[in-house]
């Protein structure tokens, strides 16, 4: 799952249309859009408005709303999605139009800093990212070697509550650089400015999900699991325990069934449990060499 | 090596920073106040970063130097380990560095000569006390980038009556070799079975590698150190160490040995649950384990069982004397990063 977060309709038109998104709801200033890529990945944009309260709550709701998954394990366990964060940035030595990953996001008001950690081929080139409450270029110039949005920090700020920093990233497109002035973009500049590098977004969109699938691959729920705990009663811990030793079946049985029908006479759970724990201590670990 | 240096702004400029910053001139340098930014952080991902970590440039401010767990010694009564690296290039899927660190980026901290100066007071109340490096970290594995030995081995010929090892998987022995050995310091290498080395050291000099290097390091007079920890419980392994303790044993000069260590998988049962959910599909994790005392290990007797064949076929090699057995446990977590 990957939710992109956008403050402005223009910029997320482009983005729509590429990711063949379908308008799912508007929620006061929020603006939802879901669709589901070919390979059954689905994404998630939220139009947030402008500034870091509307980007919080915008990660706040789309969470809400998207991120609780029907999990084998009942509890309603929130999913991890990757978070994106696509937009205009103004930058005094970049030219208009540049992409950029943001290698740091810094909150101007609070100083706090982020480091999203590129464990991919970079996209583009990366650079240091401020978000700030006032836009600057107009009463202020732009600071040296950074990118300055209106965003950022927030998403980073409220995603990696739920999501490592590995699948939360900024990309940016700088729209000003102190030559070409902000008020000079319209709606239908910015547009076109996402709409260049659609094909990047895509493409780093997509490593994203890739890497959000290895992240949660983690902590799927093992096999049998579903039908044993439909036949015998489990409490909270003894489920956490029959998941830990289905998982080491798994592990260690290399492909083998379980054969948990020979359990069949346990009385309860902690019968269960110890019948399976026999049956899993009786395997072997084999350590194959490679001229095996 | 790194497309990304993290700096820390104090040691922007100090000789070693830089040193290191001109031969990656292709890396990003990000700057940030403390390392604690973006090393450690809550919300990252070991299994994620370990992809592509980074290397974070830092100073180590107090807590130096700290005493050993019981039980990791090779005979000195005190024994204390310091770390100038946190986390390792390599990737041994035993490692209790995956469950010790939510990060999976390099730190290096430049300020060796205050490591030194805590050694030094240390050495002053205790003067043959044993200090290991090598605890957080590989010794060697990053010794063109660090320059850490050729700091560190003038300043322990100083000290002749403390001990120093340098604990290993590396074959970066080049700074070693150009060298007069030193008495008093010992270059411990981890060792297991080539089956062992490519089911779980991900990343490792092969085993051929490792004993060429110490059969180098003997030939010009370095103690040696063999560390048998952790032995590795799997199916055949009788036929697998026999071989194997053959194989270094015969390889090596009985004198050069100063000691040899042995211990089993162990972690913290807390770094064990860590590394087990990084890394559910790890037979390693799903093979056998108890809990004793805070430890997850071996069943007992599986524990026993081949803690009792390899010190059987070690003893046949090398006197009893130089025998250690390891049962320390790394601390936990929380008390590491207070200190």
């Amino acid at each position: 799952m990957l939710n992109l977060v956008i403050a402005l309709s223009c910029e997320a038109r482009p983005l729509v249309e590429r990711f063949r998104l379908e308008a799912r709801e508007t929620a006061g200033d929020y603006r939802v859009f879901t669709g589901r890529r070919s390979d059954g990945e689905d994404i998630s944009l939220i139009v947030s408005g402008v500034g870091k309260a509307a980007a919080a709550g915008a990660v706040g709701y789309l969470m809400g709303k998207l991120g609780t998954g029907n999990t084998t394990s009942g509890r309603g366990d929130l999913v991890t999605p990757a978070w994106l964060s696509v937009g205009m940035a103004g930058h005094g030595e970049r030219e208009v139009g540049e992409v950029v990953l943001a290698h740091k996001v810094t909150d101007e008001a609070t100083a706090q800093s982020f480091y999203p950690s590129p464990v991919f081929e970079l996209p583009c080139v990366t650079d240091n990212l401020l978000t700030v409450d006032q836009p600057v270029g107009k009463d202020r110039s732009y600071p040296p070697g950074t990118a300055c949005d209106m965003e950022a920090s927030a998403v980073f700020a409220t995603a990696c509550r739920f999501s490592p920093l590995e699948l939360i990233h900024a990309l940016k497109i700088v729209s000003d650089n102190g030559r070409s002035r902000l008020d000079d973009l319209t709606p239908k500049i910015a547009e076109d400015l996402v709409a260049k590098h659609l094909d990047l977004i895509e493409s780093f969109s997509r490593t994203l999900l890739v890497l959000q699938r290895e992240h949660v691959q983690k902590r799927r729920s093992p096999g049998d699991f579903e039908n044993i705990v439909e036949r015998w009663k489990f409490t909270s811990t003894q489920r956490h325990q029959l998941r830990r030793v289905l998982s080491r079946w798994e592990v260690l049985a290399q492909g083998a069934a379980l054969n948990w029908q020979s359990l069949a006479k346990s009385r309860d759970a902690r019968e269960v449990l110890r019948g399976l724990e026999v049956l899993v201590d009786a395997l072997p670990l084999t350590l194959r060499a490679s001229s095996d | 090596m790194f497309d990304f240096i993290y700096i820390e702004r104090a040691v922007e400029k100090h000789p070693r920073t830089r040193d290191i910053l001109e031969r990656f001139p292709k890396a990003t340098r990000v700057f940030c106040e403390r390392y604690g930014e973006v090393f450690n952080r809550r919300a990252q991902d070991f299994r994620l970063q370990k992809k592509r970590p980074g290397l974070i440039l830092a100073e180590k401010h107090g807590n130096l130097v700290l005493e050993t767990p019981p039980g990791y010694d090779v005979g000195r009564e005190k024994n204390y380990y310091f770390s100038h690296m946190l986390n390792c290039v390599y990737d041994c899927r035993y490692c209790f560095l995956q469950g010790m660190y939510r990060s999976a980026h390099l730190v290096l901290f430049v300020n060796y000569e205050d490591f030194l100066g805590e050694i030094e007071q240390t050495i002053a109340d205790a003067p043959s006390s044993c200090f290991f490096s090598g605890y957080d970290c590989d010794s060697l594995a990053l010794e063109p980038l660090s320059g850490f030995v050729s700091t560190v081995l003038p300043f322990f010929a100083r000290f002749p009556r403390a001990l120093f090892e340098l604990r290993t998987k590396s074959t970066q022995i080049r700074e070693l070799l150009a060298r007069e050995s030193l008495k008093n310091c010992v270059v411990a290498f981890s060792l297991n079975p080539d089956r062992v080395v490519e089911a779980l050291e991900a990343g490792t000099p092969s085993l051929d590698r490792r004993i060429d290097a110490l059969r180098r390091l003997a030939e010009r007079g370095w103690p040696l150190g063999l560390r048998f920890d952790p032995v590795i419980y799997h199916e055949g392994f009788e036929d697998t160490y026999r071989e194997f303790f053959a194989r270094v044993f015969d390889a090596l000069p009985a004198e050069s040995l100063h000691s040899v260590s042995l211990g089993s998988f162990r972690l913290p049962g807390g770094m064990f649950k860590t590394v087990s959910r990084l890394y559910p599909d790890e037979k390693l994790f799903a093979f056998g384990m108890a809990e004793d005392g805070g430890t997850v290990g071996y069943r007992r007797e599986l524990g026993e069982e081949i803690l009792g064949f390899c010190r059987r076929e070690i003893l046949g090699r090398v006197s009893a004397d130089r025998l250690f057995e390891c049962q320390d446990s790394p601390p936990s977590p929380r008390k590491r990063l207070q200190s």
